[in-house]
């Protein structure tokens, strides 16, 4: 059937015109990365075995490949430094005069290791200290696990000080370095005047560090990390060894688990073909159709989110196995990630969803509730997308399409027949009590892999042991930037500006209209920089009497704020679902910018109504 | 204020404890004449457990409340207040949590460098949920696929009892109970509440198998810093909550019940001594009287009799 190049590059459709190749001397790092990332599927699979089929738990299993998970981030981080992957804005390093570029880049340049050299001394305190904690199911001290922070900032550091003395003067260095030392400098002398401002030096650095980081370049993770940084060293007295511990829960959550291995499913089914049976297939259907690969995608993506509670997930389960081919046939690449992150933001109320969990026990409802009502609010979001990209798709052309006779539609159907089950085989593991949404991730690479091997022509070791060490690169990039995320989270949150905000929204004049379009505000703001779950959890307590008082239905502003804070997540320039779109669908930021925000407006739109007729959400109640 | 103090914890606000530390802390604010400000971060928002006793360790959180079961990742003994089956009462427990035991479990806690209030928080005891059938006697524990906290104890008890006890996490419960990946879960009715559980849930067995409380811990450096007086002021205040919302959890878990059962979650009580007996045959408890060592363990036994 289809032919494997033996040359086949996973990252061959990349868009990023800044990745560079591996450095030699990370081989190494590079093996133990293949290793751990093959270490995790194997980890995940025997634990479905031993659950499902011989019904004896291992319980010790989920703790093994939450180890091989902090040090897969980790080492993977240090790749995707080394490789150039981590996301960045260039955007407006491109607007200035070509002389400034370099001192301007070599001053990112120089902040990234500010924020590395500040970090390294805190990550090994916390490697040791952690020596004094017992592991809850493997019975080791906790430092086997979360050292991989240290050994991964060490190696980050090393690799930005070479990369910098390859690609800059030695002049450039120094002015970089002098420009962050003078801040660093300036900062430290003004520390008590930013602790006695209180939450305005919060804003400051969150808000001006993280912003001025985007424009020079710094690569988003950084950003975050840098600004976090800052305040908690300049501007209060917390230490700021507690970015660590947060770094740590937000990269090596098990929900996340799922993530490189659906990447890794995607680079299977793309290497053996599958995934272009499945796109030929689904072409041969809806090629004619104006906007018909969009409808794929987007419908994809709400039924994928009914298996897994995460967007992320949802992502990494969509895209890896349809972008390649569909980049082949010249779809546009930013149209694609648009259609993938507010897709994503759409489908995140599908059932089962972490979100609506969450929500359901912070604010008191009833989850069942919240999972019928989100099913149809994601159907008319889904509709609002749909009809967007239609429009957007009026003016291609269709003159060179013709339907495809029946009787090649069939014969595509029997070539994909055996890749188009796999949607169907993980949810039927996850519905049928078989598999979690986490481990079903690896069923689904077993079987891709063996009816590749079988059916279409095989996979070489050398593109397996490549596909495993890119899947590391970019789950690196992406847990990095939720680590980071996470941390600044929890600086925002410890502030206690929630009740500030809550008690500004409950006194606006203009009642109940005004109180619904200000939480719209607050939630798309919260889901903008907190990532999901923290905002929710801030916000919530604070919010639902309010909306109480104001006697709305509890499902009905659950649906509301779950969605404005959705669709917050995807905007950028800070918004991390963005980034995360863009990491997975290997797609440079700079291009996706534009691209999103009409989708993003027919998100607000389908919003709008949500809010405004409470029936939508709550006929089915 | 002076001190501003953040207080972390896993509760929802209208929780108990959340509800009578708020009573506290507008009480310390009074008496200190506002030099002390508790601030509340419930439901976890600062983080997990895990890594917010890693806060409460390094002083970027002040105060934290923290399971004994759970705490033991660090101080091994925390955990024996959740020994299977060995309170009959919460009279029993408060005789040894206020007690020998209690203190004894405290010393070890202040030696890795926390501080700790003396009164401990009631969770109440935990029951069985689950989809199956109702948990009568040692026969129906034997293979039931039942999630529980990833904690040596937990899991030693549970395949002890011959249970397939399997570990996913707290966000994932709701939907592996609805499809069934595990069949029965283990918590205090006021969490079953919380997380929602009853909607796919039908029985719930008042199994009455551990009892579990939190410690509210301080971090040391914090807590010296206090002069005298406010150190004075908090600990009674904190203390006085404390005792307030045991009763308050015991009134809760009556309620709840009644509550639950409108849900739809058919109770029943089983007899626990046939399942002790399991326990006692599988020798779980010699095992464990090796873990926590002879002078704890007999504190133990001081109150609730020989177990092992
Ligand atoms: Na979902
Ligand atoms: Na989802």
């Amino acid at each position: 059937m289809t032919v494997v190049s033996e040359d086949f590059i996973v990252g061959e459709v990349s868009e990023n015109p800044e990745a560079r190749a591996g450095s030699s001397f990370m081989r190494p790092v590079e093996f133990v990365s293949a290793l751990l990332m093959a270490a995790v599927v194997v980890l995940l699979m025997a634990g479905v075995i031993s659950r499902y089929v011989i019904n004896t738990p291992l319980v010790w299993v989920e703790e093994a490949a939450s180890i091989c998970f902090i040090w897969l981030a980790m080492l993977g981080s240090a790749i995707a430094l080394d490789r150039n992957e981590h996301l960045r804005l260039t955007l407006f390093l491109r607007l200035l005069p070509d002389r400034l570029q370099g001192p301007v880049e070599a001053t990112a340049l120089a902040a990234v290791a500010a924020f590395l050299i500040g970090m390294l001394p805190i990550a090994y305190e916390y490697a040791y200290e952690e020596w004094f904690i017992t592991s809850a199911a493997l019975h080791i001290p906790n430092t086997f696990r979360v050292a991989g922070i240290p050994v991964g900032f060490t190696m980050m550091l090393g690799l930005l000080i070479a990369h910098a003395f390859r690609a800059h003067s030695l002049r450039e260095i120094l002015i970089g370095t002098l420009v962050v030392a003078a801040l660093t400098a300036i900062f430290w002398v003004l520390s008590d005047q930013f602790i006695a401002i209180g939450n305005v030096s919060l804003a400051f650095f969150l808000v001006l560090i993280v912003a001025f980081g985007l424009a020079s370049g710094v690569p988003i993770a950084f950003c975050f990390g840098l600004g976090t940084l800052c305040y908690l060293a300049f501007a209060s007295y917390v230490p700021a060894y507690v970015m660590i511990g947060r770094m740590d829960e937000g990269m090596s959550g098990v929900i996340l688990l799922s993530v490189p291995v659906f990447v890794l499913l995607g680079c299977l089914l793309d290497t053996t073909g599958m995934g272009k049976t499945i796109v030929d297939f689904l072409a041969s259907i809806l090629g004619h159709v104006k906007a018909g690969m969009s409808y794929v995608l987007l419908t994809s993506l709400f039924i994928v989110s009914g298996i897994s509670g995460s967007k992320v997930s949802d992502m990494a389960t969509v895209a890896p196995a349809l972008f390649p081919e569909m980049k082949r046939r010249g779809n546009k690449p930013p149209e694609m990630i648009a259609q993938l992150a507010t897709g994503a933001a759409m489908a995140d109320t599908v059932p089962p969803s972490i979100v609506l969990i969450v929500l359901g026990a912070v604010a008191g409802i009833s989850i069942a509730d919240l999972f019928a009502s989100g099913f149809v609010v994601a159907i008319v979001l889904l509709l609002a997308l749909m009809a967007l990209a239609r429009w957007r798709a009026r003016k291609e052309s269709m003159g060179g399409v013709r339907r495809a006779p029946l009787k090649v539609v069939l014969q595509l159907l029997v070539i994909a027949a055996p890749a188009l089950v796999l949607p169907f085989i993980i949810r039927g593991a996850v519905s049928s009590g078989v598999a979690t949404a986490t481990e079903v991730s690896t069923i689904a690479v077993v079987y891709a892999l063996a009816i590749g091997i079988v059916l279409y022509g095989g996979i070489s070791y050398r593109t397996i042991y490549k596909m495993l060490v890119d899947t590391a690169a970019m789950s690196g990039a992406i847990l990095l930037i939720l680590g980071t995320a996470l941390s600044m989270a929890w600086a925002i949150t410890q502030a206690g500006v929630g009740q500030t905000i809550a008690d500004f929204a409950a006194n606006l004049p203009g009642g109940v209209f005004s109180f619904i379009a200000m939480s719209i505000v607050i939630f798309f703001v919260l889901g903008c920089v907190l990532e999901g779950l923290p905002a929710l959890v801030l916000m919530s307590p604070l919010m639902f009497p309010i909306a109480a008082g104001f006697g709305m239905h509890p499902v009905h502003y659950a649906m509301i704020v779950v969605v404005a804070m959705n669709i917050g997540l995807m905007a950028p320039p800070i918004g991390i679902g963005f980034y995360l779109a863009c990491r997975i669908g290997n797609v440079p930021p700079d291009d996706a910018l534009r691209a999103i925000w009409p989708y993003i407006m027919a998100l607000v739109t389908g919003l709008v109504m949500i809010a405004a007729f409470p029936w939508i959400s709550l006929s089915v109640l | 204020a002076e001190f501003r103090y953040k207080f972390a914890n896993n509760f929802p606000l209208g929780h108990p404890m959340n509800n009578r530390m708020e009573e506290a802390r507008d009480r310390i604010l009074e008496e200190t004449d506002g030099r002390f400000q508790l601030q509340i971060f419930p439901n976890n928002q600062l983080g997990s457990d895990t890594d917010t006793l890693n806060q409460v360790r390094s002083g970027a959180v002040e105060f934290f409340t923290l399971s004994g079961i759970i705490l033991s990742s660090l101080v091994p003994v925390a955990s024996i207040n959740g020994m299977g089956f060995a309170f009959k009462d919460t009279g029993q427990v408060w005789s040894a949590m206020d007690g020998e035991l209690g203190a004894y479990v405290r010393d070890k806690i202040k030696a890795s460098r926390l501080h700790v209030m003396d009164k401990i928080f009631n969770n109440g005891f935990r029951q069985i949920t689950t989809s199956t059938g109702p948990i009568e006697g040692p026969e129906s524990l034997r293979s039931l696929k039942i999630r529980v906290p990833v904690s040596p104890l937990w899991t030693s008890m549970f395949q002890a009892l011959g249970c397939a006890p399997a570990s996913i996490n707290w966000n994932e419960v709701y939907t592996a109970l609805q499809s069934g990946i595990v069949d029965a879960q283990e918590n205090p009715l006021s969490t079953v509440d919380v997380g929602k559980l009853f909607e796919v849930q039908k029985y719930c067995s008042l199994t009455n198998h551990m009892w579990d409380g939190f410690w509210m811990l301080a971090n040391q450096r914090s807590w010296e810093r206090l002069p005298d007086d406010i150190k004075e002021i908090v600990s009674r205040n904190i203390e006085q909550s404390t005792l307030e919302q045991r009763e308050d959890i015991d009134r809760l878990n009556e309620t709840l019940r009644a509550s639950l059962e409108e849900h739809g979650l058919e109770f029943n009580e089983p007899d626990p001594a046939p399942i002790r007996e399991q326990l006692r045959q599988a020798n779980f408890y010699s095992e464990w009287r090796n873990n926590y060592g002879e002078e704890a363990w007999s504190l133990l036994e001081k109150v609730t009799g020989p177990l092992a």
